[in-house]
């Protein structure tokens, strides 16, 4: 008989006939076969589906208990109701992990793999609850034994996954902002918990919903500030790949490794020999006050451009280099124009 | 078609007929023999679990130290190659460190916090098992180096980059970063469970100001555990990927700086040296009291003291590095604040001599080794207080003056004070006394050794002797002083050795008097050894020292104390509790660390072990999850949890 | 009892004693109060802090002996009166010793700043630590190792780095330590008075030779260094005598992968190639050019020259007297024979310089080579 499980599938299968149709008519494009195609596809699927339901009626439990009361016994006895099934979301779900997997086989690993673990879970999930659907015939009791084993393994990996997605909301929302911003939130946030805590430990008696609640709205605002952030992407947003730009998000570290800081105006540079170890990371930086944009670079004493060059760098703004010599030589540092400001002795 | 209702196999709280559980989850019930070792949760067995252990690397780690002064003893020495010094002075501090002062620390505030709290243990008693277990395969694996290729050599501080495998290929910080990792994960969950004890589970009328010194001073250790520890542990695990995933996070060459394993390093290791010191510095709290017949001088400003040490050692951490190219500005800041973390600690040192002043000193072993304390730790803090001027640091660090410097706070300051606490408790826990005339030898031993042993090397540290070397050059004017040193460590050995022999042989003494010392504070107020519920009726406590004052009243004529009861007296009024629960046995805190050093070999060996140990500890979990509250026959009441007596008013 | 006191007093004392011995004998090769040059003089005028340690530390030893004379139990004495404590008193004692610690204070941040300031004048040398010896370059390209020459009685700003791992340069006379670690550049400074000897080590832990990695600093009166600077830019001159010009053949093959030898060539004449990387993890060795114009080597283990080549066992061999006249041929012969065998260091993993497998004959000619590296 239909159902409502069935009814739903066929409805579907009108409007994807419905669609196709529709898409067939109206697109004037190249990829109008393809479309169609796909869509004629998903209403024979549609329609295969409302068939299997139709047909063993599966997705109905009171299907049966209704069935069982139609078919009442010449005395009017109503046979012993049938077992009692939870619904649940795992059956849907394990469609979406098989639908994830498929495409994760053709699009990208990390998508099959994610439908292997949600399978794996569904499996398991959906394994326990039917198991503790036939322990006994109260409910009640069945969600109890179902809570007791599943609890342990249910609540360490949602507290794992939801401190996972705090953390990776956090850590976007910190590289997105600049260093002053990223110091003002994570001591702003830092004395809000702060805050937060002080009240409940001076109000032990609030309600569980309360503080649900205001859990709730941290985690939330981490995820959005996460999800914004991610979108605006990190800082030092990189515009030309091949050339040095300025500090990076390590401004403390690379300040305190500096081997020199050169400044260069018009009338030149202020450090003119600089002597550098080999076989060893040294950092230089330049600083551009000449007016204009200037491009630094490094070259040997034939005049070729050593592998490192700088960014166009505005007035005031600097450049830092980080140079790895091999061997003791001479090389000379300036801008585009005037390549021969200084000496950088490689000792 | 009917179904029968089915009894479940599990139990559902819900009280009425309980059907056996499944087989794997019963707990177990031994109560003697090896086996009730294993699964105990009693907080006084983990206690000398702990202890036992801490004494057998303390010989460990001493054997270590005596190899490093055969080598030093001369001049260009070849006693040991300098591969095997390098390991040697690497794992004799690592131990020392890590598997003694930190466990015996832990020995003594399992034992006493809750005895000294009046509650039958602690608030997590399995968890305190796996801290245990967790503990001593920790202990084991970081030790494994010496059997597999070599024991670290990069120093207890393993400074990047010198700790990669480019310039260490062998094994051995493998298996000292991993086995950290899990010592670390052990101590943290004990410092969780202990303030949790103390926070939650006081007698009745026990407010925060009237716990001994001890108790407070083990809450603050722990909570200097709880937000030392994961520091390290970021830093191991940094350590861990560079060496075992290709990580570049202290690589120069990649942009790292090295001085993050530095500073990461020292957020926690100048915290860790005040972990290491205030539980001794608790002990000695309550023994001057008990043996000066006097109550601690300032209890308030003792108290605050320490918490005092506890905030201001995390402003510090950077008088490590005085010399590894902070700037100006840094080193002054830390030089202040490191002269200013001298006031708490110079306040205890006063307040304790001030506990002594006007009293009446009984100079038992015990009393000994706490005014040892008071004397050694003042030398050590003093020349600790000339590192913090940091231009003279500059010439000291690195040197054997700072040898010298945390040997004295270690040695004369940790190690007298835990003894202190050998001889004081000794008869509480074993229900034996020690012999005070092999105490007086031992500790004579000790005092004198140590000062041979540590006092020239303030010397020779500031002629010149840098530390961390296997050997030195004849003609620098270190040759004397390294010998008298030497000498003076084998004094030492002597002197543990004594104690060895005194423990072993306390079991021939005879057996207990109830309250030997005449003491002060809860732990007394029961039998020794207590039982396993430690008081047959949970006291309600009226004031700080609640036992002296129920033994001692103020004679109205001449406003004197006299005694008024003797100890047996007091038990005998305190009576019985009608329902008392305690928390069963288990085998899952055992199961569960054992995965722990099982996933630490697939880090280093296979990385199929790494999915195997995380099984076994996420299968020993949930085992531990399900396993039934009780034992099969106690009752049906109760949980694991050892139940707190009514609501405790938080003074 | 009465021994137990006297014991007491007496360790007490001691240790005093002990303490004030460390002052006395200045002469120490690497004595940290010798301050023999301006910076290491700063530092020693704190000295007077160690003064005050021990004035401190007597003052406690005393109160305790004090109140274990005083307080001794005594047979039948009364329950003494439960003193809790006395705030005043102890609000005194908490006090008091910070306002003592503000006023080390002062003087403290002062010498900070003062051995932080950059000289107005100062000849700059780079040095450059690695597994397990010091290099030291001048700005004329003078590269030296194990041995830093410098002026008398000048300032001499240091610009420290490493080339593997954290490294400490310390010369305890002249300054306090600075850590050398690779990526970074620290600046120092030293300044010896008057000419001598200045003796120092490595100071931080660095793996297997850290103990073995020293450092000689010769002061030079001012015309006598500017002499051996000049000396020094010159490159080696060719051998003439046969068996050192079969040194300088080896030397080219075997040798000039990782040692420099300026003006070095090879059997056919040709100047050495130096532009290929040394294939060290730490990227360079010593720099042989002056040779034998240094008194030490290996790391500054072992002295170059000696009063007297028979003595009886080299290991003893105390390397940090004056000039001696004589080369030490048989250390460096046990060097080129095996260099791991006199000082630690792994050559197998590219750490330290490897075992070439030289014949005596060429070690012969290696050392006639070397000696006449002047």
């Amino acid at each position: 008989m239909i159902t409502t499980g069935s009814k739903l599938f066929f409805g579907a299968t009108a409007a994807a006939i419905l669609a196709t149709l529709l898409f067939i008519f109206g697109a004037h494009h190249e990829g109008v076969y393809t479309g169609a195609w796909t869509l004629i596809t998903l209403a024979a699927a549609l329609a295969f589906l409302g068939g299997i339901n139709a047909w063993f009626r599966d997705a109905d439990p009171n299907a049966a208990q209704v069935e069982a009361l139609s078919a009442a016994d010449a005395e009017g006895r109503v046979p012993a109701a049938g077992p009692v099934v939870t619904p649940s979301l795992w059956p849907v779900l394990g469609g979406v992990a098989t639908v994830l997997m498929l495409v994760g086989l053709v699009y990208e690993r990390r998508t099959f793999v994610l439908g292997l673990l949600l399978l794996v879970t569904v499996l398991l999930e959906w394994m326990v609850l039917a198991w503790a659907d036939r322990y006994s015939s109260d409910p009640a009791a069945n969600a109890a034994i179902r809570s007791k084993i599943m609890r342990p393994l249910e609540f360490p990996v949602l507290g794992a996954i939801v401190g996972f997605f705090v953390v990776l909301g956090f850590s976007r929302v910190m590289l997105s902002l600049t260093e002053t911003a990223s110091v003002v939130v994570f001591a702003g946030v830092a004395l809000v918990i702060f805050l937060v805590a002080v009240a409940l430990a001076a109000r032990p008696h609030l309600k569980q919903a309360i503080v649900t609640t205001l859990l709730g709205i941290g985690a939330v605002a981490v995820l959005a500030g996460g999800i914004a952030s991610a979108t605006i992407g990190e800082r030092h947003v990189d515009v030309e790949l091949e050339c040095n730009k300025d500090f990076g998000p390590n401004q403390v570290a690379d300040k305190s490794a500096l081997l020199a800081e050169i400044t260069v105006n018009e009338a030149g540079a202020d450090v003119t020999d600089l002597p550098a170890p080999y076989a060893t990371p040294v950092n230089v930086r330049m600083i551009n006050k000449t007016g204009d944009d200037q491009r630094f670079l490094l070259t040997t004493e034939d005049g070729k451009v050593v592998a490192a060059q700088s960014c166009l760098v505005g007035n005031d703004q600097a450049a830092l280099f980080t140079l790895r010599f091999a061997r003791p030589g001479v090389f000379h540092y300036g801008t585009e124009e005037r390549p021969n400001l200084g000496t950088l002795r490689v000792l | 078609m009917a179904l029968i209702e089915r009894k479940g196999q599990l139990e559902l709280g819900d009280g009425g007929d309980r059907a056996e559980p499944i087989g794997v989850f019963t707990r177990p019930m031994a109560e003697t023999g090896w086996r009730s070792w294993v699964t105990t949760v009693d907080h006084k067995k983990i206690a000398i679990m702990y202890g036992v252990s801490a004494i057998f690397f303390f010989v460990v780690g001493g054997i270590e130290a005596l190899l490093i002064r055969l080598q030093l003893a001369q001049p260009n020495g070849k006693v040991v190659s300098a591969q095997l010094y390098n390991e040697l002075f690497t794992m004799h501090g690592t131990t020392m460190i890590f598997l003694f002062v930190i466990p015996i620390g832990a020995a003594f505030m399992n034992y006493f916090i809750p005895l000294q709290v009046g509650a039958r243990d602690v608030a997590f008693p399995r968890l305190n098992a796996f801290s245990f277990w967790a503990f001593i395969f920790g202990a084991i694996f970081l030790n494994l180096g010496w059997f597999l290729g070599g024991a670290a050599d990069g120093g207890w501080f393993m400074y990047a980059p010198n700790s990669g495998t480019l310039f260490s290929p062998s094994h051995g910080i493998d298996f000292w970063t991993l086995g950290l990792i899990i010592t670390g994960i052990a101590s943290t969950a004990g410092a969780v469970n202990l303030i949790v004890t103390v926070l939650n589970m006081r007698a009745p009328g026990m407010k925060i100001m009237r716990m001994p010194v001890f108790t407070w001073m083990s809450l603050v250790v722990q909570f200097l555990l709880v937000f030392a520890l994961p520091v390290i542990t970021v830093a191991l695990f940094l350590l861990m990927f560079q060496r075992n995933f290709g990580a570049t996070f202290f690589n120069p060459d990649a942009g790292a700086d090295p001085l993050l394993w530095q500073h990461l390093f020292w957020l926690f290791g100048h915290p860790e040296v005040y972990i290491l010191i205030l539980p001794a510095f608790g002990i000695v709290s309550e023994v001057l009291p008990v043996f000066s017949k006097k109550p601690l001088f300032g209890y308030p400003f003792v108290v605050f003291s320490g918490a005092a040490i506890g905030f201001m050692g995390w402003g510090v951490w950077a008088h490590h590095m005085f010399a590894s190219g902070l700037g100006p500005i840094s080193v002054a800041v830390f030089s202040i604040t490191t002269m200013f973390i001298a006031v708490p600690t110079g306040v205890k040192i006063i307040n304790w001599i001030a506990t002594m002043w006007g009293g009446r000193l009984r100079l038992t072993t015990s009393m000994l080794f706490a005014i040892g304390l008071i004397g050694m730790f003042t030398i050590g803090g003093l020349s600790g207080v000339t590192h913090a001027v940091s231009p003279a640091d500059l010439q000291q660090t690195d040197t054997y003056y700072v040898v010298a410097h945390f040997h004295y706070v270690l040695f004369g300051g940790a190690i007298f004070g835990f003894f202190a606490g050998f001889y004081y408790w000794w008869p509480k826990v074993f229900g034996r006394m020690l012999s005070e005339r092999l105490g007086k030898w031992n500790f004579w031993l000790m005092l004198i050794g140590m000062n041979l042993t540590f006092g020239p090397m303030h010397i020779v540290g500031l002629q010149g002797q840098p530390r961390r070397t296997y050997r030195y050059a004849p003609g620098m004017g270190f040759d004397m002083w390294n010998k008298v040193e030497s000498v003076g460590a084998f004094i030492i050995a002597l002197g543990v050795l004594v104690f060895l022999i005194n423990a072993i042989q306390s079991r021939k003494h005879k057996a207990y008097e109830l309250d030997p010392w005449d003491a002060r504070t809860l732990e007394w107020m029961t039998t020794s050894p207590p039982q396993p519920h430690n008081f047959d009726a949970i006291p309600t406590v009226h004031t700080l020292d609640e036992f002296f004052h129920r033994k001692y009243d103020e004679d109205p004529a001449t406003g004197a104390m006299i005694k008024v009861k003797e100890a047996d007296q007091v038990l005998e009024e305190m009576g019985r509790d009608e329902h008392i629960h305690m928390p069963s046995p288990s085998y899952w805190p055992i199961a569960v660390a054992f995965g722990l050093p099982i996933l630490a070999f697939g880090v280093i060996y296979s990385h199929i072990l790494i999915v195997v140990g995380a099984l076994m500890v996420l299968g020993s979990l949930y085992g531990w999850a399900m396993e039934p509250a009780t034992e099969p026959d106690s009752g049906g009441h109760g949980g694991d949890v050892a139940p707190s007596t009514e609501l405790v008013s938080h003074g | 009892m009465m021994t137990a006191r006297r014991l007491k007093l007496a360790g007490a004392l001691g240790l005093g004693l002990l303490a004030l011995t460390g002052c006395s004998n200045n002469d120490n090769p690497q004595d940290t109060f010798g301050a023999d040059g301006h910076y290491s003089k700063l530092i020693a005028d704190l000295n007077w802090v160690y003064i005050a340690a021990i004035v401190v530390g007597v003052i406690v030893g005393v109160a305790v002996i004090l109140a274990l004379i005083k307080f001794r139990e005594r047979p039948g004495a009364p329950v003494p009166k439960q003193v809790h404590g006395h705030t005043s008193l102890e609000l005194t004692w908490t006090i008091l010793p910070a306002l003592v610690l503000a006023v080390v204070a002062v003087p403290t941040i002062a010498t900070i700043v003062k051995l932080n300031e950059k000289p107005k004048q100062c000849m700059t040398i780079q040095v450059v630590g690695q597994q397990w010896w010091w290099e030291f370059s001048y700005n004329n390209g003078v590269t030296t190792a194990n041995e830093m020459v410098i002026p008398a009685g000048e300032e001499v700003c240091l610009k420290i780095t490493s080339r593997d791992v954290i490294h400490s340069f310390w010369v305890p006379r002249l300054n306090g330590k600075k850590d050398a670690v690779p990526g970074r550049v620290h600046d120092w400074y030293i300044a010896a008075d008057n000419p001598g000897d200045y003796w120092g080590q490595c100071a931080e832990f660095c793996g297997l030779s850290h103990a073995n990695m020293r450092i000689r600093v010769r002061a030079l009166p001012k015309a006598d260094f500017d002499k051996w600077y000049q000396d020094q830019a010159k490159p080696a001159t060719t051998p003439t005598e046969a068996a050192a010009l079969r040194g300088e053949n080896i030397y080219s093959q075997q040798c000039a992968s990782c040692h420099v030898i300026k003006g070095a060539v090879d059997a056919a004449g040709n100047p050495v190639d130096f532009s290929k990387p040394v294939p060290l993890v730490s990227g360079a060795a010593p720099n042989l050019t002056h040779f034998a114009s240094r008194s030490v080597f290996a790391g500054a283990t072992f002295p170059l020259y000696l009063d007297d080549p028979a003595t009886p066992d080299i290991d003893e061999s105390d390397p940090y007297t004056a000039e001696h006249p004589i080369l030490n041929r048989p250390r460096l012969e046990a060097w080129l024979r095996n260099p791991s065998a006199n000082v630690p260091m792994v050559p197998d993993d590219e750490r330290g310089m490897p075992n070439l497998h030289l014949s005596e004959s060429q070690i012969d000619d290696l050392v006639a080579y070397l000696a006449g590296l002047k």
